[in-house]
């Protein structure tokens, strides 16, 4: 086996379990998972098999009780909150099912967001803003608001979002659960071709096997456990 | 995350809810408002009642009977206290009521007998308009009062000059004593302390004085010392001197007194007027508590873009202080409005000396003023926002991107 610094991810017998009271829930129970870097993998099963909180959990927002995650060769188990942000802010960017757009703020102004978290200057992030959005086709939208944009659209607009910092991962949960067929379409071209030409990693938790199939690789969870792993590109 | 780039963040959140923030940063303007308006009225008063007990003059010391007491101050007592170190002038005085014929009309006023080179004790700085200072040893010349010469109520012909003869009616047990004068002084317009009014007063040598009124004592002593700085010592002395069979006021000691009482008193309105601004503070709260609860699953998508709990923190905060700011600002307005709108008012009501005049008030606004109480309200909306901010940044931020 390859070492863990050449996979862009690695999971190592990860565990999370939640607490509620004295109940406890273990969404995953010991999830070994390796995904190269330039990867396209989709995430799929059942509802509450833990689908998303692997995408949390590898993604830093949440940390596993038990087990390793490790990106790009970090390990990210014990890190402090500024350092788990930066690896955020830096490493990773999100899509959300619901898009999850800031109201008040234009397409750029969300564009642009986590750059300004990163300190970059106002017009180098509206800069790369603009080409983040011109990447997705909507940069003649650029200074519209949410509420002015179809769900094809906000999608969009919230792929821009994630890739504007240039992440070396694009986690994804259920990208297009809130899209029609043309629109589905059009949001994976869209992930495809980002990972193509950016070489970005790619995890889309879905439900939608048509989006599964666009992908190299799909895993599948059930209770927690990885049940199987379909390689359908090398 | 860049300081301007959540000072953004903040406003823009601040404009989305904009009729929510109009409404506290008015808590807060009035809040701020108030206090910079009661400190500079309580400021203004202050320098009012100083003015007006100073034109008692600060050197002096006036030191009469107690009531109930026996004592009476004659020559000997004058002696006595001017063998006292640091006393500079000791003048006795006489004071009655009386009524002034001139020309056709009468004046009522007051005769004060006391020595006339001493006059400028009881009103510094007076000055004589016609003829000369009345001897201090006469029996029949007085000086008079600007109202007593021109009598408002008579016509201009029936002013009084040098040289003619004054009538003055004076009550006695028997009835009623009328005596004719001889004018030498007419003083000009001074005003009212707070005890006499110069201006229907007319000064009588004290051997005039005594005759008229059939005494041999004073009334009451009037003690004048080198500085103000001797005033505490002398009335140490007098009081040693006289035990409590006299009462001693001294123009200082009550503005000391006084100056304590609006002191106190505009710390009080002062404390009011921040119990608003902190009541107002309870409004940031609320409003910034409803905005973290609205929020949570921006709060989400903020952790999930690299924002830090800190970051968080920061940018609910600086709503908080943008609030108190802009508030503060506002207030400042609110506050020179008011000050000025309260003193012109309440200048009206405000009354007094003999007269009950009413006294013009005008409000310190300094820029110290206005700067405390802008810094107070920021310091109120970081306050109020803490805890709202601290909730925000400990939100976990998967429960928070759950959120409906």
């Amino acid at each position: 086996m390859e070492p863990d610094g050449n996979y862009a991810i690695v999971l190592e017998e990860v565990w999370k379990i939640y607490k509620t009271g004295k109940t406890e829930y273990p969404a995953l129970r010991g999830v070994t998972l390796r995904v190269k870097s330039g990867e396209m993998v989709s995430v799929m099963g059942p509802s509450g098999s833990g689908k998303s909180t692997l995408l949390h959990v590898t993604g830093t927002l949440d940390r596993p009780t038990r087990g390793r995650v490790v990106l790009y060769g970090v390990d990210t188990s014990g890190l402090d909150d500024s350092r788990l942000s930066e690896i955020r802010n830096r490493l990773i960017g999100f899509v959300f099912q619901s898009y999850n757009l800031i109201g008040r703020l234009s397409s750029l102004e969300n564009v642009s967001l986590p750059l300004a978290v990163r300190g970059v200057p106002l017009q180098a992030r509206q800069a790369a803003a603009l080409e983040a959005l011109r990447m997705v086709g909507l940069e003649d939208v650029a200074h519209k608001k949410p509420s002015e944009l179809s769900g094809g659209e906000q999608q969009r607009v919230a792929i821009a979002r994630g890739l504007v910092g240039r992440p070396k991962i694009l986690l994804a949960d259920e990208p297009t659960g809130n899209l029609d067929t043309k629109n589905t379409a059009v949001v994976m071209d869209i992930l495809r071709n980002i990972n193509k030409t950016l070489g970005t990693t790619l995890v889309i938790v879905t439900h939608n096997p048509e989006v599964a199939e666009k992908c190299d690789r799909i895993v599948r969870l059930r209770d927690g456990r990885v049940e199987s792993e379909v390689v359908l590109r090398a | 995350m860049k300081l301007v780039d959540a000072v953004r963040y903040a406003l823009s959140a601040l404009r989305e809810r904009r009729g929510r923030s109009v409404l506290t940063i008015l808590g807060i303007a009035v809040g701020a408002g108030l206090i910079i308006a009661l400190l500079s009225l309580g400021d203004g008063i202050n320098i009012v009642v100083t003015d007006q007990l100073l034109t008692l003059g600060a050197n002096n010391i006036i030191i009469f009977p107690a009531q109930g007491s026996n004592i009476q101050f004659t020559d000997a007592d004058v002696q006595k206290i001017m063998r006292i170190p640091g006393v500079s002038v000791v003048t006795p005085f006489i004071s009655t009521a009386a009524e002034f014929q001139v020309g056709g009309t009468t004046v009522s006023g007051r005769i004060i007998g006391i020595d006339p080179i001493h006059l400028q004790i009881i009103f510094p700085g007076i000055k004589i308009l016609e003829g000369e200072t009345p001897l201090s040893t006469s029996a029949t010349q007085v000086g008079v009062g600007y109202k007593v010469a021109f009598p408002p109520a008579a016509s201009t012909y029936s002013r009084l000059y040098i040289g003619q003869p004054l009538t003055i009616v004076v009550p006695t047990q028997s009835g009623v004593k009328t005596t004719s004068y001889t004018v030498t002084a007419i003083y000009d317009k001074f005003g009212a302390s707070i005890f006499f009014d110069a201006d229907t007063a007319v000064v009588m040598p004290l051997p005039a004085a005594r005759r008229l009124l059939g005494v041999t004592t004073y009334q009451a002593i009037l003690v004048n010392t080198e500085k103000v700085e001797l005033v505490e010592y002398i009335i140490s002395e007098l009081e040693a001197m006289y035990g409590r069979n006299v009462n001693i006021i001294s123009p200082s000691s009550i503005l000391s007194t006084v100056r304590g009482i609006i002191a106190s008193f505009t710390i009080f309105l002062g404390a009011i007027a921040s119990v608003s601004l902190l009541v107002a503070g309870l409004g940031i709260m609320n409003t910034m508590i409803m905005a973290v609860m609205e929020r949570t699953r921006e709060i989400g998508v903020l952790r999930s873009i690299g924002m830090t709990r800190r970051d968080v923190l920061m940018t609910f905060l600086f709503e908080a202080v943008l609030t108190g700011l802009i508030g503060g600002i506002i207030g400042i307005g609110i506050g020179v409005v008011l000050s000025i709108g309260f003193a012109s008012f309440s200048g009206r009501f405000l009354r007094f000396g003999p007269q009950f005049q009413p006294l013009p008030i005008n409000p310190v606004i300094t820029p110290q003023l206005l700067l405390e109480a802008l810094l107070f309200a920021v310091f109120v909306g970081s306050l109020s926002g803490l805890y709202p901010a601290r909730r925000a940044a400990q939100i976990d931020p998967v429960k928070a991107l759950r959120t409906e």
